[in-house]
């Protein structure tokens, strides 16, 4: 009985100490696996604060700026009122600026700003001349950091996906980037870290509707 | 083994001791709660966010614990945890950022086009793709209300205002010609490419202290910050050319362009009314540089060279039925330095210099008219931020414009020389004080002195805004302005004083969603317009500031960029009462410029598909008064009504794996012959009529065509 109690109090006592200081990694990896499970819209609001008190402290972090960013661009492709969908936009843009002022993944972040302008366009489609351009743009630039970003590849040939075909758009054309990321995706299956790993499920979608197209 | 026990439960004791539970609300100032708010720990990651009426609940190791409540919009504040034990209520009172989106913002008299302003905005793309501009940024701004289409001058005409009374000012500093130079009839345009800037200003009245020397209207321009990357750009037109090329480094920037414009080719193809003996041409010259200096000083440089030349066969005004020649020649020159700072202590610097040098040559087979006119501005302003919600600037500027005019009869060989150097000196001083969110207030104050006049002035500029519901505004602004006479009517004296208008301005304004609705009712008095003698102009004695007159009105506006998905239109409509008596004109008349009703519409549909913009505006405005000497009364005859459509298309693609946009625009569609007046001959004819011809557009419709490409 005493055995018990004293390994139980002694559990407390680390309990309690660990759960004052998880590490940085560990932080982020916890709040990444709730993102696997997360389905509803406050689940994602809630994740988005989480990453934000991680970066309130992590100062000179990118990861944290970069998902809180990343969640609320999703945010705001769930959002149907228009000033809502820019105010969620607005805030992912503070975070990405952020995350390029403490020298943050170039490649992940300019596509993850391809990501941003592609929301934009979704607000008003009038939008679709200066942001299309300017999300192929900044998508060319994170291929060109980092020519094995999956990301940079799979947003890049969805932009291409969604311009019309006789200005080299089209599933033709985009097919070759989203089946070249899938490649890439394929080298991160397993990996684990904080660093960005989604995409490879939209980017077997974008697969299958281009197969689709074709036959 | 007991003692082991004991210590492993004081320890937990303690641990379980130093836990305590805050519970609390977020609320804004009014006590409005704030939900899905971050509390944060400060130096963990631990936090909750506030549920569905603003409540949150958290536990806190409470050794120095202290919380950090953050929210979009707002400024974040710290509490900390003073409780050792148990639970404790820790309530939040976040106050709004000043710049916050749903912040107050004064909008009587000011079509502003911050970033975050959306839906009033004409950026550069809107600017091109409105049909009735031709990619002139004064073309765009008369599809918003309170302006007037003058089709056979081109300048701003400001709510019954003359084209005079309004200024153009880049990155704060006065830009003395922005418009081309013009022979009557043939409209000017701007001599600035709107992909220069990337805000615009727009006031119809009411503005800032910073700006002075115009009676009715300030168009203040922000030229572009560092460019996103190295680029060719390439345009080919139907009427010309140019070349750009940009150099970026990480903290600097130059780019350089030349243009080459020729009209040969255009009006050989096409109509035109007036026989052309040299058809306009023009180069032009531009360099931009961008310098970054430390964490916040920008420093830019820009300038621009340009040349023209044209000529052609005009009525002889003297002798019913013949003909005269008519040419110009125009060399410009404006650069443009400023230097831009931010210290610490909120304090921020503005200022710089800017330079004018333009020339014309004016032939006009009876006479000769060769001008310049020098014009040196500088200018310095300091900003001051006590918070986010006070500040106050004040800063000081100094003009030099020196004016030379040789006038020489043909004929009569009779010459005269008219040269003459005026110093303004100004200081400034205008407070923004915002004492809660829904409320803001601006005061100012601006004095002047004229060497040339030996005059001085002080005038006053009040605005205010308050907000009525989260989506709607009411503005009002008042503001003395002063303007010295221009420089034709200082030539045969100096013994003038300024020119005044008074502006009273109440603006409604509803925005959501990307609509935009506003209504604006305004009047302005004029006071002290130089008036003259038309029989002898040239006699100084009779130039007296003894004119005035008023304009009134209402000017309404709606922009809409959410209905449709991918259709944006936005509508004008203006209406003014304008009467003055100035310069010649014997008696309070409405002005040849001051239509009575006015409006437009501007529509532009997005077609994904094949990545093209349709744009389609038309501009619809009451006949306009003119003076025909046939009649006793003096300006009793009315034009017919004006009325235009024009359409255009802007095609985006590749070519050659570059982006491109190939552009084309047909002005005046349904080919309407309007007549904007009547210009009389000087002498009567036989039978003792004063014989006229319509004042209209060189040509029926205009046609362009240009394909722009990016390297």
């Amino acid at each position: 009985m005493k055995k018990t109690i004293l390994t139980a109090a002694v559990l407390m006592v680390l309990g309690t100490a660990m759960a004052q200081q998880p590490s940085y990694e560990n932080a982020m990896l916890e709040t990444l696996t709730m993102y696997d499970s997360a389905k509803t819209t406050t689940d994602l609001q809630t994740l988005a604060s989480r990453f934000e008190r991680i970066a309130t402290t992590e100062t000179s972090k990118w990861e944290p700026l970069y998902y809180h960013a990343f969640l609320n661009i999703n945010l705001s492709f769930r959002e149907k009122d228009g000033d809502k969908k820019d105010a969620l936009l607005d805030i992912a843009q503070k975070s990405i600026d952020k995350a390029l002022e403490v020298n943050g993944d170039k490649s992940e972040l300019y596509a993850l700003q391809g990501f941003l302008y592609q929301g934009r366009i979704q607000v008003n489609a009038m939008r679709g001349m200066t942001y299309s351009q300017k999300a192929s743009e900044i998508l060319e630039n994170a291929v060109k950091e980092n020519p094995k970003n999956p990301r940079a590849l799979f947003l890049l040939g969805q932009n291409i996906y969604y311009t019309p075909k006789m200005f080299g758009g089209g599933v033709k054309n985009a097919l070759p980037k989203f089946q070249e990321a899938k490649a890439l995706f394929e080298n991160e299956n397993g990996k684990t870290g904080i660093a960005p790993k989604w995409g490879a499920k939209a980017n077997q979608r974008m697969i299958d509707s281009c197969n689709k197209e074709n036959s | 083994m007991k003692n082991l026990l004991s210590a492993a439960l004081i320890i937990v004791s303690i641990s379980v001791n130093a836990q305590v539970i805050v519970k609390g609300k977020i609320t804004d100032k009014n006590g409005s709660p704030l939900v899905g708010a971050n509390i944060i720990i400060k130096g963990t990651y631990d936090g909750t966010i506030t549920d569905s009426i603003g409540n949150y609940s958290l536990k806190v190791n409470t050794e120095n614990s202290t919380l950090i409540a953050t929210y979009m919009g707002y400024i974040n504040q710290e509490i900390p945890v003073n409780t050792a034990k148990g639970q404790t209520e820790i309530n939040f009172k976040l106050k709004e950022s000043a710049n916050q989106i749903e912040g107050v913002v004064i909008s009587a008299g000011t079509f502003e086009t911050a970033d975050r302003k959306r839906s009033v905005t004409l950026q550069p793309l809107d600017i091109v793709t409105t049909p009735s501009a031709t990619g002139d940024i004064y073309g765009a701004l008369t599809s918003l209300p309170g302006t007037a289409t003058i089709g056979e001058d081109g300048r701003l005409f400001v709510r019954g205002g003359d084209g005079y009374e309004s200024k153009t000012f880049i990155d704060g500093l006065l830009s003395k010609k922005p418009y081309s130079s013009n022979v009557p009839d043939l409209p000017s345009r701007g001599r600035f490419s709107p992909f220069l800037f990337s805000g615009t200003t727009f006031s119809t009245g009411g503005y800032s202290a910073e700006y002075g020397q115009a009676l009715s209207s300030a168009l203040i321009l922000n030229s572009n910050s560092l460019p996103q990357k190295n680029q060719t750009d390439i345009s080919l037109m139907t009427v010309g050319g140019g070349v750009t090329q940009t150099i970026k480094s990480e903290n600097s920037s130059i780019s350089a362009g030349v243009e080459y414009f020729n009209l040969a080719p255009y009006s050989k193809l096409t109509t035109q009314r007036f026989e052309m003996n040299k058809y306009p041409e023009s180069v032009g010259l531009t360099l931009v540089a961008r310098q970054k200096i430390g964490d916040h000083g920008m420093l830019k440089l820009f300038s621009t060279y340009s040349g023209t030349e044209f000529g052609l066969k005009y009525p002889d005004l003297t002798t019913p039925g013949s003909m005269s020649n008519i040419a110009l020649k125009n060399k410009n020159n404006y650069s443009n330095l400023s230097y831009t700072d931010k210290f610490g202590k909120g304090w921020t610097l503005k200022s710089g210099m800017a330079f004018t040098y333009d020339k014309n040559n004016l032939n006009l087979q009876a006479f000769q008219v060769n001008e310049s006119n020098k014009n040196l501005q500088a200018k310095i302003t300091l900003k001051k931020s006590f918070s986010e919600n006070a500040s106050v600037l004040f800063g000081a500027e100094e003009t030099f414009n020196s004016f030379n005019q040789d006038y020489t009869e043909t004929a009569t060989t009779f010459s005269n020389n008219s040269h003459f150097d005026d110093f303004n000196s100004a200081v400034y001083a205008e407070g923004d004080y915002r004492p809660i969110a829904k409320l803001a207030l601006r005061a100012g104050v601006r004095g002047e002195h004229s060497s040339l006049l030996n005059k001085s002035n002080v005038g006053a500029r009040l605005s205010a805004a308050v907000k009525i519901t989260n989506s709607s505004q009411i503005s009002l602004a008042y503001g003395n302005f002063y303007q010295t006479p221009e420089e034709d009517l200082l030539r045969f004296t100096h013994n003038l004083s300024f020119e005044k208008a008074d502006h009273y301005i109440a603006n409604y304004q509803w925005e959501k969603s990307n609509r935009i609705f506003r209504i604006e009712a305004y009047r302005k008095n004029y006071k002290d317009l130089v008036t003259y003698n038309p029989n002898e102009y040239w006699n100084g004695d009779f130039y007296k500031n003894s004119g005035g007159g008023h304009s009134q009105g209402i000017d309404v506006f709606y922009r809409d960029r959410m209905t449709f998905r991918t259709l944006e239109f936005w509508i004008s409509y203006s209406y003014v009462d304008s009467k003055r008596k100035y310069r010649y004109y014997p008696e309070m008349v409405t002005p040849s410029f001051a239509p009575t009703h006015s409006a437009s519409f501007v529509a532009k549909k997005w077609v994904q598909s094949i990545t093209t913009q349709f744009g389609l505006s038309t501009t619809f405005s009451t006949g306009r008064p003119y003076n025909n000497p046939n009649s006793t009364e003096f300006m009793d005859g009315r034009a017919p009504f004006y009325h235009d459509i024009s359409i255009n298309c802007s095609h985006l693609r590749t070519i050659f794996g570059k982006s491109a946009i190939i552009y084309a625009s047909i002005n005046n569609l349904l080919g309407r012959d309007n007549i904007y007046g009547y210009r009389y001959y000087s002498q009567p004819n036989t039978d003792g009529v004063y014989e006229a011809f319509p004042l209209k557009n060189d040509s029926k419709r205009f046609y362009f065509a240009g394909i722009f490409i990016t390297l």
